[in-house]
């Protein structure tokens, strides 16, 4: 069982705690059946940003594969395929493309729990070769806009998880981490696309049920993860996934034509959102009339629907959070988390994809103060600054010095 | 076979009785067969066993691993003195590197958690560690200093034991219990939500057309109509959320059961 953490690596102490919570639970789990192995698979700038905390956790268990900047795929992929589909050619090279092996997917922030290993443990042993479960972004919790909004993610990983395990994938979920693939499955269909892919994921998915058929299943367990800390973040997060379906619905020569229907519907759903409310606000001028018969049929149920998602995810996320927050902030909150979802899409239609978005997952925590020869007088502030190290020696990630010049490993 | 104090970089710090107990449990263990398991870049052991295509009938955990284990204590503390005494031979052969003392400090922290690791296994597990092992005895009778029998006190050095378990990360907290009680509750509201939204939507309907029929609006143009079908475009959506989610918490059995 190889827990593979693939990602840029600049998050260094969210990917620390992610692989720590791996080395921990995998040793206090009982009854896993499986020998596992933590990969962290990342980009030569992600080591070099914290070395010392990749080399801490190399010592600790970890395998640690730097993707060479000269890798290349050969259909010339970039960002986070690239590096997917690096992990593949190894393991197609030490021969771990077979069944008996197994790749579960993680994001750098992904942590897991007792739970999570049981679930694997349980997905491996039945017939379904792909597996996903449900996320839950308990890590750093605030209460903030963009956190209240995720609670609605978990409680639609329960339509996400049905979709996917119906034939056709009718409402076109799926989940780029927290997912389990056979190696041989994952190595088969690979990650290599053509460019680009702002959602290879996705694109894995359509891959694998087109490959495979419908080979999905339920992967019991939460998988732990932590929200956008801003609402930029969330915005660009956003976008990235509309990015990802429209690349999909145009640019994905494997996906049969039912699917790219129901996967346009999705995207024209999230679409709507924003007129929705430009027209709910225009209703204040404008009289609608006869017309509200039609569709006050079916407002109580999409209202309903909304709110629900709010409450149960919170239920859900409730036993994780050390900090509570007012029913009034959370529909307060809630509402300035979901304008910002209902103007993504659109801000995703007029801005073109970028490999260069950086979200921010280790948390702002301020910098040393020193002194400085201009504009630190004795009521400067302490900047905010994202990855600064702590200020104890708490654990590895507070040795990181990034050293200029430092070459990254090939792989380890 | 190789020599098996060739595997304990300190085995000359320790007394001709530990060195032999130790070496019988080497014995011990390899003729029961004995590997332990891990992960490490190293341990590119058995594959995965629990594979649809050859399940196995019992994890690992159990079974044999058992005899080490009533052992791992007096190993960990050996290992943990060991790493001290390396700590006093750098002091004084290479004061200041800063380099190896990072890598100490590694290693006196993951000894640290292999202890609590090891009080985890005989808490939950129910390893036999209430008795003292014969080694753990040997060393409670050495002489502070020697590198045996050696207490806490002894863990003067550029390193000292660690003595205080850490602040537990957050991750400790995501146990099967936990998880099992959020999805066993979420299950038992299933027919709730059903009732709930079903109910609610058909009462905020009725609200909404009795509204509408009493405000007697007159016919808007007919351009107008578009505007409102914007609303429409998601309820199919949302239609297919709420059917998946409640199938969802129907049909499958989300407990791990380890919590239980």
């Amino acid at each position: 069982m190889i827990f593979q953490i693939t990602a840029i690596g600049r998050n260094h102490r969210a990917l620390a705690e992610s692989a720590r919570s791996v080395l921990y639970w995998t040793r206090h789990t009982a009854r896993q059946g499986f020998v596992p192995k933590l990969w962290l698979v990342v980009e030569p700038e992600g080591y070099a940003s914290a070395p010392a905390t990749y080399e801490a956790l190399r010592t600790e268990g970890a395998r640690l594969l730097v993707v060479p900047s000269t890798y290349q795929t050969p259909l010339r992929t970039r960002g986070k395929a690239r590096a997917l589909e690096y992990a593949c050619s190894i393991r197609r090279g030490e021969g771990l493309s077979d069944p008996s092996y197994w790749v579960y997917h993680q994001d750098e922030e992904t942590c897991v729990g007792e739970d999570t290993v049981a679930g694997i443990a349980e997905f491996v042993r039945g017939p379904k070769l792909v597996g996903v479960g449900i996320i839950v972004y308990p890590i750093d919790w605030s209460g903030s806009p963009s956190h209240i909004q995720e609670l609605t993610r978990s409680y639609d990983d329960f339509r996400v998880l049905d979709s996917m395990t119906m034939p056709g994938n009718p409402s076109a979920g799926f989940h780029g981490s927290h997912i389990l693939a056979r190696a041989d499955v994952e190595d088969a269909v690979g990650w290599d696309t053509r460019g680009y892919s702002p959602a290879e994921d996705l694109t894995f998915e359509i891959r694998v049920r087109s490959r495979f058929g419908s080979v999905f299943g339920v992967l019991k367990g939460f998988a732990y993860e932590k929200g956008a800390f801003s609402l930029r973040d969330q915005l660009t997060q956003r976008r990235r996934w509309m990015h990802g379906v429209l690349f999909a619905v145009r640019r994905s020569p494997e996906l049969p034509r039912s699917r790219r229907l129901s996967l346009a519907y999705s995207a024209l759903s999230w679409f709507s959102a924003l007129p929705s409310i430009a027209v709910l606000v225009a209703s204040v001028f404008l009289h609608y009339g006869p017309i509200l018969f039609v569709t006050g049929l079916f407002t109580g149920f999409v209202w309903v629907s909304m709110v629900t998602a709010y409450v149960e995810g919170y239920r859900l996320h409730a036993p994780y959070l050390s900090r509570r927050v007012s029913w009034a902030r959370l529909v307060l909150l809630g509402l300035v988390g979901a304008f910002v979802d209902a103007l993504a899409p659109w801000y995703a239609l007029l801005t073109r994809p970028s490999t260069g978005d950086f979200i921010a997952k280790d948390h702002p925590v301020p910098a040393p103060t020193h002194r400085v020869p201009s504009g630190g007088g004795p009521f400067a502030r302490p900047r905010l600054v994202h990855g600064a190290t702590d200020g104890g020696p708490a654990d590895g990630a507070d040795a990181d010095r990034p050293s200029p010049g430092i070459r990254a490993p090939r792989d380890h | 076979m190789d020599d098996p104090t060739a595997r304990r970089p300190s085995a000359r710090a320790y007394s001709p009785d530990t060195r032999a107990a130790l070496d019988e449990l080497d014995e011990l263990a390899q003729a029961l067969h004995w590997t332990g398991g891990g992960t490490g870049p190293d341990d590119d052991g058995p594959v995965a066993a629990a594979a649809p295509t050859a399940p196995t009938a019992e994890p690992p955990v159990d079974g044999p691993a058992e005899l080490p284990a009533r052992y791992l204590e007096a190993r960990i503390d050996a290992a943990t003195r060991a790493a001290n005494e390396l700590g006093h031979a750098v002091e004084r052969l290479a004061p200041g590197s800063d380099l190896v003392e990072q890598h100490l400090h590694d290693l006196t922290r993951e000894l640290g958690r292999a202890g609590d690791e090891l009080e985890f296994l005989s808490r939950e597990v129910g390893f036999g560690l209430d008795a003292p092992t014969p080694v753990a005895a040997a060393w409670d009778e050495g002489t502070p200093g020697s590198g045996l029998g050696a207490t806490a006190a002894s863990a003067r050095g550029p390193i000292a034991a660690p003595a205080a378990p850490p602040a537990p990360a957050p991750y400790h907290s995501f146990t099967a219990a936990t998880y099992d009680r959020t999805v066993a509750s979420l299950r038992s509201r299933r027919r709730r939500l059903l009732a709930w939204t079903l109910g609610l939507s058909a009462g905020i309907s009725i609200a909404l057309e009795g509204v509408n029929l009493l405000a007697r609006e007159p016919a808007p143009p007919i351009w107008l109509i578009v505007l409102p079908a914007v609303w429409l475009v998601s309820v199919p959506f949302f239609f297919l959320a709420f059917v998946g989610t409640q199938r969802t918490l129907r049909s499958h059995r989300l407990e791990t059961g380890v919590g239980s």
